[in-house]
């Protein structure tokens, strides 16, 4: 369990991977999230999100649209297929 | 490779920078298994044409089968009748009386068998014939064959009630040939009753009209009504009763054709009924 201002979050928890970002950079990360991706969680907390993109321009793209649904409502939602065999995450981080 | 489900949630609404979570739910499972279950639907959806297309073939091929058989039979079934019926005419005089009494036999037999070829090649036209549907006044229909009935049949006392105004929407060359064999059998069946009475009209069935053709007949025991709308299946004798029993195969082929279904309600001495409903 780990606290979250006044709360508490069990990050590791029915294979649901969470993540606690600021500026694109990750604070903290559940197991299952590094696991999903294809990393430990040490190599993950405190690194940018740009980690998990082929391409600056997808990691660029990617921030764009997240800042506008953020904007626009608060929360953005997505489905779709991404890659984690190569520790890779192609389009789908924050 | 994964699917993922992916939530974003900023800390602050009108600034990501102060800090976001992001939660990621790996859907993979549920993913394919939608994905199985769409391949396996598409599989069966093409099994399922294929075989359709498999039995209207084989059907097409059955109705031309018949037909062409029933064509041919009637070339040598001529020949039997006619030179049966010379065979009386000229030599009638040599034979003796049984002779002549088997040849009156064998002329029965084959009317009666091109009495059935006829109701057969009948049966064929209406599953192949292509439907046109129009509006159509059933009362009046049922007026003019009940008319021509009385016509081959003047002697008969029959009451005849129409429920006027009957409209529907049906072929109206096969809802002729429906309404014959449902007319005729009334008729026929309610031949021994001397207060002969017949009723077409509708009740509401379920959603649908059910249209309906009334007698007070001989009736039948409902044990037997499974067999009422297969051809060549009868309950009466042919010497009680004529007919082929190809009359109620043609009627249902009929109302299926129209979307429709029918049925029947009789008990012995009580008369029948026989209901059918049309698709819109």
């Amino acid at each position: 369990m780990r606290k979250v201002g006044h709360k508490i979050v069990p990050l590791d928890h029915a294979g649901v991977g969470i993540v606690f970002l600021k500026a694109r950079r990750i604070l903290r990360c559940s197991k299952t999230f590094a696991a999903m991706f294809g990393y430990r969680l040490d190599e993950l907390i405190g690194t940018s999100t740009r980690t998990l993109y082929l391409s600056q321009e997808a990691y660029e793209t990617r921030g764009r649209e997240a800042y506008a649904a953020v904007e626009a409502g608060g929360i953005l939602r997505s489905r779709r297929a991404t890659t984690s065999a190569a520790r890779r995450l192609s389009v789908l981080c924050p | 490779m994964f699917y993922a489900h992916s939530t974003l949630t900023a800390v602050d609404r009108t600034d990501l920078a102060k800090g976001a979570i992001w939660v990621v739910q790996n859907v993979d499972d549920r993913k394919r298994a939608e994905e199985e279950v769409f391949r396996l639907n598409a599989e069966l959806e093409q099994r399922v044409a294929e075989r359709t297309a498999q039995l209207a073939a084989a059907n097409k091929e059955l109705e031309s089968f018949s037909y062409s058989v029933s064509h041919d039979l009637r070339a040598p079934l001529r020949a039997i009748d006619g030179f049966s019926k010379i065979l009386l005419d000229r030599y009638a005089g040599k034979l003796d009386a049984m002779g002549r009494d088997y040849l009156r036999r064998v002329r029965a037999g084959a009317r009666r068998m091109a009495a059935l070829i006829d109701d057969l090649l009948a049966l064929s036209r209406v599953t192949k014939t292509e439907m046109r549907r129009a509006t159509l006044d059933l009362s009046e229909l049922t007026s003019s064959i009940v008319a021509e009935l009385k016509q081959a049949q003047p002697q008969r006392q029959v009451a005849v009630s129409i429920t006027p105004g009957l409209i529907i929407n049906a072929d109206p060359s096969l809802m002729r040939v429906a309404m014959e064999n449902l007319l005729s059998n009334a008729w026929k069946y309610s031949g021994k009753n001397s207060e002969a009475r017949i009723e077409v009209g509708v009740v509401q069935a379920d959603h649908d009209a059910a249209y309906f053709v009334r007698d007070n007949g001989v009736g039948f025991d409902m044990a037997y009504a499974d067999k009422l709308f297969v051809a060549f299946q009868r309950l009466h004798k042919s010497n009680e009763f004529e007919g082929t029993g190809v009359g109620l195969a043609t009627v249902q082929r009929i109302v299926q054709r129209h979307g429709g279904c029918a049925w029947i309600e009789s008990a012995p001495n009580q008369g029948t009924t026989v209901y059918f409903t049309f698709a819109a």
